[in-house]
């Protein structure tokens, strides 16, 4: 097959071709298609709409390489509400090493009046320069003159010290983007990782390009030739991005292209790896990590090893002495990948968790225990790159443990309400990198560590006054007990806990036995008696048996989705009540057995009535067993929660006789 | 060697003060007692306010910490805090971390602490500084002490406001002025004693006054303003220089006049500009025509933003650079608009105001510059007085908007800057309004059309939503609908923008499951729009009630229910009344067309703390009617 050359010049003019009207890519070029724009056709509510989004990233040579980005833009205001549009910032980093400089500023308004283009500039006074940290500024402006049919454009020039690190390229933002385009030309010299994100087709395009600096090297100022790569993404009419609930992090999907640094190759030097495998990552964790060398200085809690491993359970070992060391070192609501001396850590009594890990780590070692950390970025932070290692986009570390007994336990500095297999949500990645060389299989999924379980038993007795007295047996395990312990901590008091408990569940409560409260325990047992009033109505009594509602209504309620559906974790609920009706009453109607699933195996609900002798029986379980889903399977999703929150919310009719 | 002794005694005098001990058996927390430390989340053990005014270019603030932080709640009240912008710099810090028994865990450093420039406007001048101390294990007590240097634009003198959050509670704390002998100033004490005034020898007059054991405050649903019960003082000085602008300020006609000069002759436009404004308004001989045609000029050619430098907190830009470039904060836009206003002789007047969601009103006894937060423009007319929102012309037309509506404003002049009220609207027209008609068939599936009416007030927080995607409207009607099965799959609106807004919103919706169904029955919910006002508490109220704005929440629904089936049982009507407002509820029912009507009018008022179980007792009523069922099944 012979394969279609596209000429050089096509190329430029290519995208002109795509619009039918007459749009300008051209800086300082407005056309009156443009301003006389009422609406963007593919997405007649949008507020404003990015015309033009030109990037170009080059590197150059000045004593040291710098990686220069110019971005020229152009955004079409098309109702008042977008007006807000107009504020602009660019922020920058003006640290000491390394830092950038924003330059070549320039932005102006284009408004029709009167049948004439006036332009209005934004003038350097009304530029203004925010020092909003040590670390970084913000460039702020607003553009003058701006109403609903405004055209605003700007350009800008970054120059940056950081050549090794090129900042994500966003191509997807909350207004539609007509065209995007960004191009970026790497000298051979720097090796990156590239990958793109995002549901929305990126165009990419490569090709080779010579390139000549001047480096000084000895006082000597030679010319160097390289052979450089140009990639050039581009994409047209990209739809809005819009945030929707369960969804992990947003910018997981949002389209984008990142680059991350796999290694450099200067003339007359060696190629310098920087994470392109993860050996690589290990040895720079190592590096800055005195738990991973392993070695007598590494800081570990003396008491802890002592512990007797013979004869006693691994479990409970393990979480004695990570019990012992929170009890040293409070987590200070941090996260971190790198754990900048524990030992201050002990000394202070309080440090993040990758400091908490590395006591934990050494300790479990010193006390025989195979203990290796487990790199992951966590749910908010995005998902880590499918194609590469990477250490830009790691950002903590959780401590894996082997017990004698075969199995693995995972564990967190972080964890609050929690031992082993119990951790905050935020850290059940679906991919984990195991650092221990004694492991073929490096990825671990932390989806589904525990059986997280919540159990209703009911018994209660129901008087012809519509009053239910009852007593309520609640065991919570793992996750579901880890919050549940989170949310009494959190609580103002005791009193507060079980008032939103009562309301909650519209219960008055008169006794409540809590156990199974302490850090480490996986399960809570929660005993009380209570009281519930139903509404009479003539000869009729009307009961919900389910007093304890799972699901109380269907949470997806919009009509379309695009994106997956993230849950927290996989769960079972199980609700079982038996109610002794009063005396001169029967049973008028019941509502029906189910048995619904969610695509076969995904997720299951069954619900059980019966009656036996003056007592009604009610079984329900509920299990989700899968935590991710494609958005394909909303559809499914939705009308399965809303079967369940219709059983949730069933009626029994008892009669007097 | 008497000097080295003196020199001695300064020296250890300053260690003592800045050195941080390794012990402080004082700060033991189980000293604590008991009903003091209830409720709160902090407890300030001893806190030391003083300012010292050497000038009205000059003065220093030095403030002594010691707050106890008790629990997980009470973190963010041990991190150190100041608001300094370019008057007012940080100028020293020193302080520690102590444990429960009084023992140092550790020196804080005046190198910890950031400072950032970080606003949220173009440009303001403000520097932040803060420091975030990590707690170790609960209780622990944070001690720190801090100068800042006022130089210039001294206008008022620091407050004191001790309790500060409503969970903190205080042992001691204590405020000192100290001022040039003879010096005027102006004090006003909330709930708290007087200051208690002294001179000494060095021609120094001071005012000092002190708080101590207060419990932490519980908050509760529609408590009155804070200022009802939280100590505070306000003070400052009759004379100041502000970036070299002078004023005397004795009340709030002298307020007013300082103001007023600041805005003199700044309302001056080009001649090409005076003329498009004349040719603007030669349409119409109406005066009230005119300024709407200006009105809605303002808002097509301006959009907003803050530039508060130095005096421009206080001074508008010119209104022409404001018509040049096309963008002003609420001063500058004002100002434009009084200014285009003028072209066509029409009088305007520069109002500053209160604008706020908690509160109505201002201190009428006690003029400062931190109670009128904001400006708009009053206009007289013969009938009728237009009180225009330079920064938002969507909002209709001769319409008052709720942050303003009712609130107490100060109209500049030259020489009689009157405080006065602003319209308010009464609870009955702020009305939120359903029309439904919805049909049930036997297998419980039901479609519906409701439209929802918004108005006056009800219309001002709605609004929004016109402006929004359709795909999200949809979204936020269909979560008006209380039914786990429900698609809204049409909606219209029609916004009227008179002086007495509404929206209407009509909608068309269906549901697989209207209510549920067991067996043949079918349990209909009475009002599926509906879910309830205000989670009160059924605990002993301490503070008195205070509801600022009432308003109506009217239904009606026609509910068809299937030929074949019968009203097995329904609600009862209701009809109660009560101090705050009145509910009624009912369901008739002729054959198979149900019509359920419910109204809910609440009153604005403020009633004492013993009337609660009043209150609960009528929302328990009426959120139990909203949820009831109409049961319905097959005829026999």
């Amino acid at each position: 097959m012979k394969r279609f050359i596209f000429p050089f010049f096509f190329l430029f003019f290519l995208p002109l071709v795509i619009f039918s009207q007459n749009f300008s890519l051209k800086f300082g070029s407005v056309t009156e298609d443009e301003l006389n724009m009422k609406a963007y056709e593919k997405d007649t509510s949008a507020a404003a709409v990015v015309l033009y989004d030109i990037g170009n990233t080059y590197y150059i040579y000045s004593s040291d390489f710098q990686v220069v980005t110019e971005n020229s833009r152009k955004i079409k205001i098309l109702k008042q509400e977008g007006t807000k549009y107009a504020d602009v910032e660019l922020i920058y980093s003006a640290s000491d090493n390394n830092s950038e400089y924003i330059n070549k500023l320039e932005a102006y308004t284009y408004n029709l009046e009167n049948g004439k283009i006036v332009k209005s500039k934004v003038e350097k006074n009304y530029i203004f320069d925010e020092k909003s940290n040590k670390t970084y500024h913000r460039i702020k402006f607003t553009f003058p003159n701006v109403k609903a049919g405004s055209i605003l454009e700007f350009k800008y020039k970054r120059t940056s010290g950081r050549y090794f690190d090129i900042p994500d390229k966003i191509m997807q933002e909350d207004i539609p983007i007509r065209y995007i385009s960004y191009e970026i030309l790497i000298p051979e010299y720097f090796i990156y990782n590239i990958e793109s994100r995002g549901y929305e087709n990126i165009k990419a395009k490569n090709e080779i390009q010579r390139q000549t600096f001047t480096i000084i090297s000895n006082v000597k100022g030679y010319t160097v030739s390289c052979s450089s790569n140009k990639s050039t993404y581009s994409m047209t009419d990209v739809p809005a991005l819009k945030d929707e609930a369960y969804v992990w992090n947003l910018d997981d999907y949002r389209s984008a292209v990142r680059f991350e640094l796999n290694g450099t190759k200067f003339p007359n030097s060696d190629y310098k790896p920087y994470t392109n495998t993860w050996a690589d990552i290990e040895k720079l964790l190592k590096e800055n990590s005195e738990f991973l060398t392993n070695t007598k200085k590494s800081t570990s809690l003396d008491e802890a090893i002592k512990i007797n491993k013979t004869g006693s359970n691994d479990k409970d070992n393990i979480q004695t002495i990570f019990s012992l060391i929170k009890g040293k070192v409070k987590w200070n609501n941090e996260y971190s990948l790198f754990e900048n001396e524990p030992r201050e850590a002990i000394k202070k009594g309080t440090g993040n968790n990758a400091q908490i890990n590395s006591i934990l780590i050494s300790t479990l070692m010193k006390a025989g225990y195979n203990a290796y950390p487990v790199l992951i970025s966590q749910r908010s932070s995005g998902k880590l790159p499918y194609s590469y290692p990477s250490i830009d986009r790691l950002s903590t570390f959780i401590v894996g443990v082997d017990g004698f007994d075969g199995k693995a336990y995972y564990l967190d500095g972080s964890s609050d309400y929690g031992g082993v297999n119990m951790m905050p949500v935020d850290l059940l990645v679906e991919r984990g990198y195991i650092i221990d060389d004694t492991k073929t299989e490096k990825w671990v999924d932390l989806t589904n560590l525990a059986n997280n379980r919540e159990i209703y038993i009911v018994t209660g007795k129901l008087d012809k006054d519509g009053v239910m007295k009852a007593t309520l047996n609640h065991y919570l395990s793992n996750e579901d007990a880890f919050y549940f312990k989170k949310d009494f901590k959190e609580s103002k008091d005791s009193a507060e806990f079980i008032e939103n408990f009562e309301t909650k569940h519209d219960i008055k409560i008169s006794n409540v036995n809590l156990k199974g409260m302490d850090m480490l325990s996986a399960d809570v047992e929660n005993t009380m008696e209570f009281t519930k009033n139903y509404e009479l109505a003539g000869d009729y009594i009307y009961i919900n048996p389910f007093i304890f509602r799972d699901i109380t209504s269907n949470p997806f309620t919009s009509s379309e989705r695009k994106l997956p559906i993230e849950f927290a974790y996989p769960y079972v609920y199980n609700y079982t009540a038996t109610i002794q009706i009063p005396e001169n009453y029967t049973i008028s109607e019941m509502p029906s057995a189910v048995r619904i699933v969610l695509n076969d195996k995904q997720g299951s609900c069954l619900y059980n009535i019966a009656q036996n002798g003056n007592s009604i029986l009610v079984n329900y379980r509920f299990n989700l067993k899968q935590t991710i889903f494609p958005h394909t399977d909303y559809t499914a999703i939705q009308g399965f929660w809303g079967q369940a929150a219709t059983k949730n919310n069933e009626m029994i009719v008892l009669r007097k006789n | 060697m008497k000097k080295f002794f003196i020199i001695a005694i300064y020296f250890f005098t300053f260690v003592s003060f800045i050195c941080a001990k390794n012990e402080r058996a004082d700060l033991n927390t189980s000293v604590i007692s008991e009903t003091l430390s209830k409720d709160a989340n902090a407890i300030i053990r001893n806190n030391e306010i003083f300012f010292e005014y050497i000038s009205p270019e000059r003065g220093i603030l030095t403030e002594k910490m010691e707050i106890t932080i008790l629990n997980e709640k009470g973190k963010e009240h041990g991190n150190f805090s100041y608001p300094g912008d370019k008057y007012r710099t940080l100028s020293d810090f020193s302080g520690a971390v102590y444990d429960s028994q009084g023992n140092l865990i550790r020196k804080l450093k005046k190198s910890e602490i950031v400072s950032s420039e970080w606003s949220q406007y173009l440009a303001s001048g403000d520097v932040h500084y803060f420091m975030n101390i990590d707690p170790v294990m609960y209780p622990y007590t944070v001690v720190y002490e801090y100068a800042v240097e006022y130089k210039n634009g001294i206008l008022t003198f620091p407050a004191f406001a001790p309790q500060s959050s409503p969970d903190i509670a205080v042992i001691k704390s204590k405020y000192e002025l100290r001022v040039p002998e003879n010096t005027e100033i102006d004090i006003k004490v909330f709930n708290a004693e007087k200051l208690q005034k002294a001179k000494n020898e060095k021609s120094i007059d001071f005012y000092i006054a002190e708080i101590n054991n207060r419990a932490a405050i519980q908050e509760e649903t529609l408590m009155p303003d804070q200022s009802n019960y939280i100590p505070l003082i306000l003070a400052r000085p009759v004379k100041f220089i502000y970036d070299k602008v002078p004023g005397q300020i004795t009340d709030w006609n002298s307020l007013g006049s300082w103001q007023y000069n600041l805005w003199k002759d700044r309302d001056l436009l080009d001649e090409p500009t005076k003329q498009k404004i004349k040719d603007l308004t030669a349409g119409t001989t109406s005066d009230r025509e005119k300024i709407k045609i200006l009105y809605d000029y303002l808002g097509e050619n301006t959009h907003y933003q803050n530039i508060s430098l130095g005096i421009g907190g206080y001074q508008p830009m010119l209104a022409s650079e404001v018509c040049r470039i096309g963008f002003g904060d609420c001063k500058g836009l004002t100002n434009y608009l009084h200014a285009m206003l003028k072209v066509i002789g029409i009088k305007s007047n520069i109002t500053t105001i209160k604008s706020s969601e908690s509160s109505k009103s201002i201190f009428t006894d006690y003029a400062n510059f931190t109670q009128l937060n904001h400006v708009i423009l009053q206009v007289p007319l013969p009938d009728d007085t237009l009180w225009l929102e330079s920064t938002n012309t969507e909002i209709p037309f001769g319409f008052v908007h709720n942050e303003i509506a009712g609130h107490h404003a100060l109209v500049l002049s030259e020489k009689e800057s009157k405080i006065c009220t602003l319209p308010d609207y009464p609870d009955s027209l702020s009305i939120d309004k359903n029309v439904s008609n919805i049909s049930v068939s036997a297998d419980g599936k039901a479609t519906g059309k409701t439209t929802n009416f918004s108005f006056a007030k009800v219309y001002d927080d709605f609004c929004y939503i016109a402006k929004e995607k359709y795909s999200d409207q949809l979204d936020k009607m269909r979560s008006m609908i209380k039914l786990p099965n429900a698609d809204v799959f049409g909606i219209s609106m029609k916004e009227t923008k008179s002086s007495l807004p509404c929206l209407a919103v009509d909608m068309s919706w269906n549901s697989s499951m209207y209510g549920t169904k067991t067996g043949t029955r079918l349990f209909l919910p009475a009002n599926p729009l509906r879910s309830g006002e205000y989670n009160l508490k059924k605990k002993e109220r301490k503070f008195d009630i205070e509801i600022l704005d009432g308003f109506r929440d009217v239904d009606s629904l026609h509910l068809t229910i299937p030929e074949n089936f019968v009203v097995e049982a329904m609600p009862a009507p209701v009809n109660i009344k009560s101090p705050f407002g009145d509910f009624s509820s009912s369901i008739v029912a002729k054959e198979n067309n149900l019509l359920i009507v419910q109204n809910l009018n609440i009153s604005r008022g403020y009633w004492k703390a013993s009337v609660y179980p009043d209150l609960l007792a009528f929302f328990e009523k009426v959120n139990s009617t909203y949820k009831g069922k109409i049961i319905i099944k097959p005829k026999e």
